[in-house]
């Protein structure tokens, strides 16, 4: 029994072990005992994992910059999603909807694309009502959705599915959502009311308000040059707010970009494959390095600190 | 500045503090029987919980024992602690309050409609 739940606990950073394990495994041995049980049960196999998870990602995410994440990717992906649901997926303003009938699709929609939008506005409703678990659970099933979606693209050759690259980029913004929880609800309605006032007016400033094909977003707009550009001032505005002694925002910044330098690597990708490729290798290269120096400095006892200096 | 909403485990950790030092499985059977059986604490959802509790100086560790080989650390309310929960408990008392005010109206115009038939 106190083996099994050794194991469990296990799963758990050293550092959390050595501070809180004997008195979890203290605890954990008193509700079995108490409940006349001889093994763990699978809520607490969840539980134990599931917060183990937690503790190695605030490990490498403290937890100030996963709820910063998680907003941000929310707040981005759902005003994607809208503005891919209305001005793409269903595209109601389009004049001549005659030639929808030659789609494989259904209902008045152009694609698939929908299901999955839908699925991510729900759960930016849960989390605007600070239902956060069903946020949650709304996040994996846009996932679920997502794989679902690509797999019909696949296998069947007449389906008119979403662009890989649409569904991908969502994909990647629900797993930023779900690595925290927004700390302000109100925040998270006026970031997300931004994006969307930011890719409505970028669709219109490029003449793509009445459906221009599932990728014109990324053949007219976010280009890998255009998101390299975006990536060099974010880089720039990281340093800025580093030096304003905010190092949790700047590191928010730089996670925010993942989604947009992923769907730029497509970019290439689908140019130039072997060039894609070492540029895959070179950032996965980087970001082991990085990981691991963190790794080493805190194993050498090392941390850093930046203070904000006081005033007057 | 604007008051952080608690969440529930939080909540049901100071709570069950507030009349004194407690170990983890105690904490456990307090939530339980505070919230009627709805809350039921996990072991890691509790301290994930008391960690955070910990790091933010509303819970501190309150002495050690071991019983039976099975160590039993107590935790206890810091005066941030108690303040927070009173805080957390008068914002609760005002929602609470607001809702009944609003549920009032409707209560007198549901006791009065029986006499007029109105369904609605």
């Amino acid at each position: 029994m106190e083996r099994r739940y050794q194991r469990m606990i296990d799963l758990y950073p050293r550092s959390w072990r050595q501070q809180h394990g004997p008195a979890m495994m203290g605890t954990l041995l008193d509700g079995a005992e108490d409940e006349g049980r001889d093994r763990p049960t699978l809520a607490e196999r969840i539980d134990l994992a599931v917060h183990a998870g937690h503790a190695r990602l605030s490990m490498i995410m403290p937890a100030q910059v996963r709820q910063g994440v998680a907003a941000v990717g929310l707040a981005t992906g759902t005003a994607f999603a809208v503005t891919y649901l209305v001005f793409s997926g269903w595209a109601p303003f389009l004049h001549d909807r005659e030639f929808l009938h030659t789609l494989f699709s259904f209902g008045p929609f152009m694609n698939s694309g929908v299901v999955l939008c839908a699925a991510w506005i729900v759960a930016f409703g849960f989390a605007l009502l600070g239902w956060r678990r069903a946020a949650q659970i709304a996040l994996v099933a846009t996932i679920v959705v997502a794989g679902a979606t690509l797999v019909a693209n696949h296998s069947v050759q007449e389906w008119n599915g979403p662009a890989s690259r649409n569904v991908g980029f969502l994909v990647l913004f629900a797993t930023l959502a779900l690595v925290g929880n927004p700390a302000s609800r109100p925040r998270l309605a006026i970031s997300a009311a931004t994006w969307l006032v930011a890719f409505i007016g970028l669709f219109a400033a490029n003449g793509m308000l009445r459906a221009d094909g599932d990728r014109a977003f990324w053949v007219r707009i976010a280009t890998p040059s255009n998101i390299l550009l975006a990536l060099f001032v974010g880089l720039i505005l990281a340093v800025c707010l580093v030096a304003m002694r905010r190092p949790h925002s700047a590191v928010v910044i730089l996670w925010s970009f993942l989604p947009w330098l992923a769907a730029a690597w497509l970019g290439f990708a689908l140019d130039d494959a072997s060039t894609a490729m070492f540029l895959l290798l070179a950032a996965s290269g980087a970001g082991v390095l990085v990981v691991a120096a963190e790794y080493a400095l805190r194993r050498a006892g090392v941390s850093i600190h930046i203070a904000r200096e006081s005033q007057g | 500045m604007a008051h952080k909403e608690m969440r529930e485990p939080t909540f049901m950790v100071l709570a069950a503090l507030a009349d004194g030092r407690k170990h983890g499985y105690a904490l456990i059977g307090e939530a339980d029987k505070l919230s009627h059986g709805r809350v039921q604490l996990k072991v890691g959802t509790l301290y994930a919980a008391l960690d955070r509790l910990q790091k933010e100086g509303l819970v501190s560790t309150a002495g050690e024992e071991v019983i039976d080989g099975r160590l039993r650390r107590y935790f206890a309310l810091t005066e941030m602690g108690r303040m927070a929960l009173e805080a957390e408990v008068a914002r609760m008392e005002s929602t609470a309050r607001e809702a009944r005010l609003r549920l009032r109206p409707a209560l007198n115009f549901g006791q009065a409609s029986p006499a007029t038939g109105a369904a609605w």
